[in-house]
């Protein structure tokens, strides 16, 4: 019976999970070299930034539809990509299911790990057809979880999603950093990317939301740390990352530097979130102040930094958002 | 639970003063002393009893008053209720619903010693007696196989068909009826307020759910997670279709197949229970031979 295990894939959760997954199947893979934060700059993920009103943990990962979102981000690096996903409580469901599980083995037998929704994303990097199972990686544990072959896809959040990885066409590094910086000016100014859902907002708007929320008192606990964790990991990335492409423009420069200031300006809020003994994290309330006013001081360095994007931006043509393609904005499926 | 009668003799005497000890409670059920002071010992430690020995009176009284026993023993009306809870929440399908079906089991557990039948008077959830009865009249057939008469609304009209019941599903704060129409030879899903008349034959019906996958494609496509199974050699034989509270899913000889949902669990039951062989899967033999060399790993350092 067949069986593969890649061993060289090895998940770890520091960024947002989906850019954790790819940078572990990326570089396990040779389709990516470099750090992280590269991985996350050059594909937007960085900047994606969603915020729900009570501050609920599926905000991080809330940041619009994942094909609408993850298909550009991937074009971006040159590389192919075919995913699938949807609700599993649809008919179809169990058709899509079993050819998502040839697929993902065809992948497997590649050589490729498959980015799976645990949730959150995780890796699938391994299969064993006797005993019919995924093995997958979450990046906090060590062990595997076991995925059935008849499971794969079933989970309380009733949604799906698989990602397969191919070759890569080389794409000037100028290129990448123009549309990443797009793509971060496309992530600020769309207020709601979850829609019909208005309760979860995106780039400027999300400020608000964290800090309406956080100023209300009536928000997730483990939803507000998971939050401000992810939006600083993000930040220090975004600065990690342009502070490497930032002798491509001047306009990058400047934003490098306002990044600087703006994780100078967040680092305190780190030492606004306490541990409790059973090792869960609060946000100190007492400190709610402070926080806010330092992310409303952020909000405003982003603003400029996003200012500085345009200006790049506007300096070339961009074909990909001036040319209406024939399927409409969203991919054909 | 068998010494429980026996408990509460001991208690019913030390609450009338009659400082009961070993040598009487011995006398009383015929029974060793050694197994009397051992009864003794449960009800204090176990129970927590405040149990005072009172030499003057050679014989126990409790220290505090205030001290009940542990209620232990459901009546009738309490299993009823608990059967219908676990009812409800072995077909919860929303958030955490792997948790709750776990306690449906549990509570499956307390509740009923072989099938949980509804009947007489049940605690009623937004549901009309119609439709109480009905799923009474319907768990009857579900459970003796018998083939039912019905007469339900469906797009405006009224259709009569025989119907062999096969199971309820709760979703959506309504209860539905799975049923095989041999007539049309496909299976249906009915809503049972939709049920106008029923009528439970005395035709048997051999119609099964094939499988466990089967079972996990209703016709509305919602899917539950399907278990782990575990081949497991036993050296024993398994009463009841349960192993521990793990589900047989089917056995051949001394080889059962086990449900299982939680791995962590399950490798716990394997290290303290007593079993000849496990053949498969591979991956859990893989986890729980990891398991035992650091278990192992750690006792050579200490022997070090």
């Amino acid at each position: 019976m067949p069986a593969v295990y890649l061993d060289a894939i090895t998940m770890k959760r520091e960024s947002k999970s989906y850019v954790d997954s790819l940078h572990a199947v990326l570089t396990a893979a040779g389709l990516f070299q470099g750090p992280k934060h590269m991985l996350s700059g050059l594909t937007g993920m960085a900047f994606k930034l969603s915020v729900h009103k009570r501050l609920l943990p599926l905000s991080v990962t809330a940041y619009g539809q994942w094909g609408d979102e993850h298909r550009p981000a991937v074009d971006n690096i040159g590389l192919y990509t075919a995913w699938d996903g949807g609700r599993s409580r649809h008919p179809s469901f169990c058709y899509y299911q079993q050819d998502a599980i040839k697929w993902i083995k065809q992948s497997l037998d590649q050589g490729i790990g498959v980015i799976y929704w645990i949730p959150e994303f995780g890796v699938i990097h391994g299969y064993d057809d006797e005993d019919g199972v995924f093995f997958v990686q979450d990046g906090w544990s060590r062990e595997d979880i076991v995925v059935l072959y008849d499971n794969l896809g079933l989970n309380w959040t009733g949604f799906w999603y698989c990602q397969v990885f191919g070759d890569k066409a080389e794409v000037p590094q100028e290129d990448m950093v123009l549309e990443s910086v797009r793509l971060a000016i496309y992530d600020w100014q769309t207020p709601h990317k979850a829609l019909p859902d208005k309760e979860i907002a995106s780039g400027k708007l999300a400020y608000t939301f964290l800090t309406e929320g956080l100023r209300s008192g009536q928000f997730d606990e483990s939803g507000a740390v998971y939050i401000l964790d992810s939006y600083l990991y993000a930040r220090a990335e975004i600065r990690d990352y342009l502070g490497k492409v930032q002798p491509l423009w001047s306009e990058l420069a400047s934003a490098y530097a306002l990044y600087q200031e703006l994780v100078h300006v967040t680092s305190e809020i780190g030492a606004c979130i306490y541990t409790l003994k059973d090792g869960s994290r609060r946000v100190d309330r007492s400190r709610v102040d402070d926080i806010v006013v330092r992310l409303r001081r952020a909000e405003a360095l982003e603003e400029e930094a996003v200012a500085c994007f345009q200006a790049l931006s506007s300096r070339y043509s961009d074909k990909k958002r001036s040319v209406i393609p024939r399927w409409g904005a969203s991919s054909p499926r | 639970m068998s010494h429980m009668h026996r408990i509460y003799w001991l208690d019913m005497q030390i609450r009338e003063g009659r400082y009961p000890n070993s040598n009487l409670l011995a006398r009383q059920f015929e029974i060793s002393r050694r197994q009397a002071q051992r009864d003794i010992e449960y009800l204090a430690v176990s129970l927590h009893a405040p149990l005072v020995y009172v030499a003057k009176r050679r014989g126990y009284c409790y220290e505090d008053e205030a001290f009940v026993l542990p209620q232990i023993y459901l009546t009738e009306d309490e299993k009823r209720v608990l059967k219908y809870l676990a009812y409800r929440y072995r077909h919860y399908n929303y958030d955490h619903s792997r948790t709750i079906n776990r306690v449906a089991r549990l509570l499956d557990r307390f509740a009923a010693e072989e099938q949980a039948e509804l009947k007489d008077s049940l605690p009623i959830f937004d549901a009309s007696p119609q439709v109480v009865e009905t799923m009474e009249l319907l768990t009857n057939a579900i459970a003796h196989s018998y083939a039912v008469q019905a007469a339900f609304r469906t797009e405006g009209e009224i259709e009569r068909r025989l119907l062999y019941p096969l199971r309820l599903e709760s979703r959506y704060n309504a209860d539905y009826l799975h049923a095989y129409s041999p007539a049309e030879d496909k299976r249906l899903t009915i809503r049972l307020d939709a049920i106008r008349e029923l009528a439970v034959t005395r035709q048997r019906f051999a119609y099964t759910e094939h499988s466990a996958a089967a079972d996990s494609l209703p016709e509305n496509g919602r899917r539950h997670l399907q278990p782990y199974i575990a081949r497991v050699v036993l050296p024993y034989e398994l009463q009841g279709g349960v192993w521990s509270g793990y589900r047989v899913h089917s056995s051949s000889g001394s080889m059962y197949e086990i449900e299982f949902h939680d791995i962590e669990s399950f490798m716990l039951h394997l290290l303290s229970s007593e079993w000849v062989e496990l053949h498969s899967p591979k991956w859990l033999k893989g986890r729980l031979e990891q398991k035992c060399k650091e278990l192992l790993g750690r006792l050579d350092k200490r022997e070090e």
